[in-house]
């Protein structure tokens, strides 16, 4: 089990990594998302031992790691753009790290090939990997980054560099190999499908600190500050009050939880958690309307700002729309909870 | 506990990057700054006391000062002939898509690497011999391929959609070319002017050979000094001048390239190039690849036609001790062939190891250390090979080293010619490796050597075979510092062919034109195995 506790790590005194703690218990998948910037792969290259803390722990099984060296940490890790070896072929670049750990040359070779089925590339062993394809690339690299049975896998947007079509194929790819293995992973990714798909667990990094974690359907669900809820999509947020223990926003009440401070306060909702109705609470006019595949996102102007709603039907530019919310749809934020 | 062995670790890696840098600097301390400090003492403290008057007796020789003039003149004169010829050829190689191109602009480049005096001897069998003419034309042969790489290169990759753009807001052919073509060339062409005119400012042999004993400039006035007269004080004192004026090139050369203009909007070569269309076209293909068929091929051919005017018996001939020599020439190319191994491994060592240890130099950020040991390394390309073998002539000839009686004092000097040439192909390729590649592996279980060995030398490795073949043809060509220090019962192929090309009579003569003949294809041979390596992949050179 990897545990991470209170991590630091500065770039020449700037702190790409603030303070985060989290844990990656045995078996089990956590993800980290959040945009570019936030500290992601800063904190996958310090768990490899390529970055050294500035301060805070980072243990496995309850050792410290500070000074084991990279290559005794026996932890895999997938470069973003995959970093294969240009002067060896496909099996070369698979077998390094099994040659690496000491096998025979037969062994490594024999486990090497192994690892190259599980992806799907039988018969590319002697390939340069400068002939493969982005898709076929990422495979050798990940097979690369399993064959030495790792404690820990690491991936730095492994699927960064693909086209969208190859990216849904691989995420479900990925998922089969992380259940059947039952492996341990740690993986990071701009890309909340990605996060949603594959995770047991999420934490959403920002400015190099935690401002989310917990279970992808929750986090998801309810995201808990206003960062995590604009990152997650949820696009529309305005001002709320509590008075008598019912919130009250723009576009009428809330359902609140329990917990919610009272006073000031934010809400939440996805442009699918709006609708158009005929009688909403606010009007306001279309100023903009874009086609989003199964649906279409109509921008609408209020004197309580704009508001982004998807519609079934595209709406005429300057048309006057009212706005209704779907009370269930919204999540309620703490005020001021943009760090 | 742990932290005490990566300590620990820490401390033997270190001590191993030290000891990397610290064998260019000693080898470079002993064999180059050694000798010219020697130079520069004999120069300026001949009594063990300072003396300048040395200069004003050099200067107030009305002899030597116009010698001084004429190696600026010469090489101001070479260079404009070479630009002038090789400019319309670089754009031919490198905008006309035809049938032999790709061998042409191969070909182009043979006679940039052969041996001086293999260059010399083909321009004797022209029969332009002790000419000035001969002078600037066999420097023009010599560097017609590096305008033709240097500025050929940039043009190749130059979007030709400026001038298109130029041509369609109506400006003519020419109007274009001075106002749009030559500004976006103008880094290329000051380089390579710069280059050719250093080349031909400390050319030696060429000048030697063909300028016959009333044409002089600094570097052979050096050794006649030298040799003929034994006057080594004067000969230090040239020594200096010729130092600083190639110093003073060099820093304008760097001067004029560091003024590039800004970024150029580059295309792959394959976009600019297109058939010649229209007579015109057509006709200034033709020209120019006459030009290359006269300037390039003309002497080459009748060299090699030259050492078999009746068969091949100036060959045999070449295994025969002729009067005045004390071994038959053949037995120098063995000998050649030997010091340029032994030259090429030692370059190998000092500049691979000078070229691994200013990459990490510069990776961990210490600027002053790389750019004083790449300012060292560099050093032996403006120290002239006459300049070398002076020094070496003057420094080694006593304790404490006391090198008269080695043979391995030439491979040595070989090898510091070679050392900028092996560092300048070796390091672009090791700092280019992909530093993740470095981390990949120590991610995969590979310790810091295991790293190195696994990842920096396989790629290292085919850059340094390529280093291999030019150190070696540098060696096989070398002449003016063997000239030297050779002694007169090993002698290397170039010695043996000057020493040919100065004894009277046809059959001399044709022996002469036979070791040349030899010579060069020894030099291709190596520069051929080269080109087999050239392998896209892992970076172009």
């Amino acid at each position: 089990m990897l545990e991470i506790d209170h991590l630091r790590v500065e770039y020449s005194g700037k702190p790409a990594v603030a303070d985060v703690s989290l844990a990656v218990p045995d078996g089990t998948v956590v993800c980290i998302v959040g945009p570019s910037g936030s500290g992601k792969s800063t904190l996958l290259r310090a768990v490899a031992g390529l970055e050294p803390p500035t301060s805070g722990t980072i243990r496995w099984d309850d050792r410290d790691l500070a000074g084991v060296p990279t290559h005794r940490r026996r932890f895999g890790l997938m470069f973003q753009d995959h970093a294969l070896f240009p002067h060896r072929d496909v099996l070369g670049n698979v077998a390094f790290g099994l040659r690496m750990s000491r096998l025979s040359a037969g062994d490594a070779e024999a486990r090497a090939r192994e690892a190259l089925a599980s992806v799907g590339l039988e018969g590319f062993e002697h390939r340069k990997v400068r002939e493969l394809s982005g898709g076929e690339q990422q495979r050798v690299a990940l097979a690369r980054s399993i064959a030495p049975k790792p404690r820990l896998l690491m991936l730095d947007e492994p699927l960064g560099s693909l086209d969208r079509a190859l990216r849904e194929r691989l995420v479900v790819d990925l998922h089969a190999l992380f259940r059947s293995t039952a492996i341990t992973a740690l993986f990071v990714t701009h890309d909340q499908d990605e996060a949603f798909a594959l995770a047991d667990s999420v934490v959403i990094l920002h400015r190099g600190l935690v401002e989310q974690e917990g279970d992808p359907q929750q986090v998801w669900r309810r995201p808990r500050t206003e960062f995590a809820a604009r990152f997650l999509g949820f696009s529309n947020v305005l001002d709320a009050r509590r008075v008598d223990g019912v919130v009250r926003c723009a576009l009428g009440p809330v359902p609140a939880p329990d917990d919610s401070a009272s006073g000031a306060l934010r809400v939440a909702i996805r442009p699918d958690g709006l609708r158009v109705a005929d009688a909403g609470n606010i009007t306001g006019e279309v100023v903009g309307c874009t086609f989003r595949r199964d649906h279409f996102l109509t921008r609408i102007a209020t004197p309580h700002g704009t508001f982004e709603v998807a519609t079934a039907e595209p709406a005429a530019m300057g048309a006057h729309l009212s706005v209704a919310l779907d009370p269930a749809a919204a999540v309620v934020l703490p005020a001021h909870a943009d760090r | 506990m742990d932290k005490h062995r990566v300590a620990l670790r820490g401390a033997s890696t270190a001590a191993r990057r030290i000891a990397l840098a610290a064998v260019p600097v000693a080898f470079l301390a002993v064999f180059l700054l050694w000798p010219v400090g020697a130079i520069i003492d004999r120069g300026i403290r001949p009594g063990g006391a300072l003396d300048l008057s040395g200069f004003r007796d050099v200067f107030d020789d009305p002899g030597l000062r116009h010698i001084v003039w004429f190696t600026f003149w010469q090489a101001a004169v070479s260079t404009a002939i070479t630009l002038a010829l090789g400019i319309p050829g670089a754009y031919v190689l490198s905008r006309y898509r035809f049938r032999g191109r790709s061998l042409l602009r191969a070909l182009v480049v043979v006679p940039f690497v052969l041996p001086t005096i293999v260059v010399s001897a083909a321009f004797i069998a022209l029969g332009v011999q002790e000419s000035l003419l001969a002078i600037l034309l066999a420097h023009a042969f010599f560097n017609y391929a590096v305008v033709v790489r240097t500025v050929g290169g940039l043009w190749a990759h130059l979007d030709t959609r400026t001038e298109e753009a130029a041509r369609v807001l109506g400006a003519g052919r020419v109007r274009t070319f001075l106002t749009v073509t030559l500004p976006a060339l103008r880094p290329a062409i000051a380089a390579a002017a710069s280059i050719v005119f250093l080349f031909c400012f400390t050319s030696f042999g060429v000048i030697l050979v063909l300028g016959g004993p009333r044409i002089s400039t600094l570097e052979t006035e050096i050794y006649r000094q030298t040799a003929d007269l034994l006057n080594l004080r004067t000969a230090a004192i040239l020594s200096l001048v010729q130092l600083a004026a190639v110093l003073a090139a060099i820093g304008v050369s760097g001067w004029a390239r560091g003024r590039r203009d800004a970024a150029l909007g580059l295309r792959s070569a394959s976009e600019t190039g297109r058939a010649p269309r229209g007579w015109q076209a057509r006709a200034f293909l033709a020209a120019n690849l006459a030009v290359m068929a006269a300037l390039l091929g003309t002497p080459i051919v009748v060299m090699i036609a030259r050492s078999v005017p009746h068969g091949f018996s100036a060959y045999t001939q070449l295994r025969t001790t002729a009067r005045g020599f004390t071994e038959p020439p053949i037995d120098a190319v063995w000998t050649s062939l030997r010091y340029a191994v032994v030259a090429t491994a030692i370059a190998l060592v000092v500049g691979g190891a000078a070229a691994f240890a200013l990459a990490h130099a510069s990776r961990r950020r210490r600027r002053g250390a790389a750019r004083a040991l790449d300012a060292l390394v560099m050093l032996p390309l403006g120290v002239s090979a006459v300049t070398v073998g002076f020094g070496f002539l003057i420094t080694f000839d006593r304790a404490p080293l006391d090198l008269r009686t080695s043979w391995l004092i030439i491979p040595i000097a070989h090898a510091l010619v070679a050392i900028p040439f092996v560092v300048r192909i070796v390091l672009p390729v090791i700092q280019a490796i992909d530093p993740r590649l470095r981390e990949a592996a120590a991610v995969l279980g590979a310790k810091p050597r295991r790293v190195w060995r696994e990842i920096d030398l396989p790629i290292a490795a085919r850059a340094a075979l390529i280093a291999a073949g030019f150190a070696f043809a540098i060696s096989l060509g070398e002449f003016g510092a063997t000239l030297f220090i050779v002694r007169p019962d090993t002698t290397t192929l170039p010695v043996a062919i000057y020493r040919l090309l100065g004894r009277p009579g046809a059959t001399s003569f044709s022996e002469a034109m036979a070791a040349s003949t030899i010579l060069m294809v020894l030099t291709a041979l190596s520069i051929m195995a080269i080109e087999r390596l050239r392998i896209r992949d892992v970076g172009e050179f």
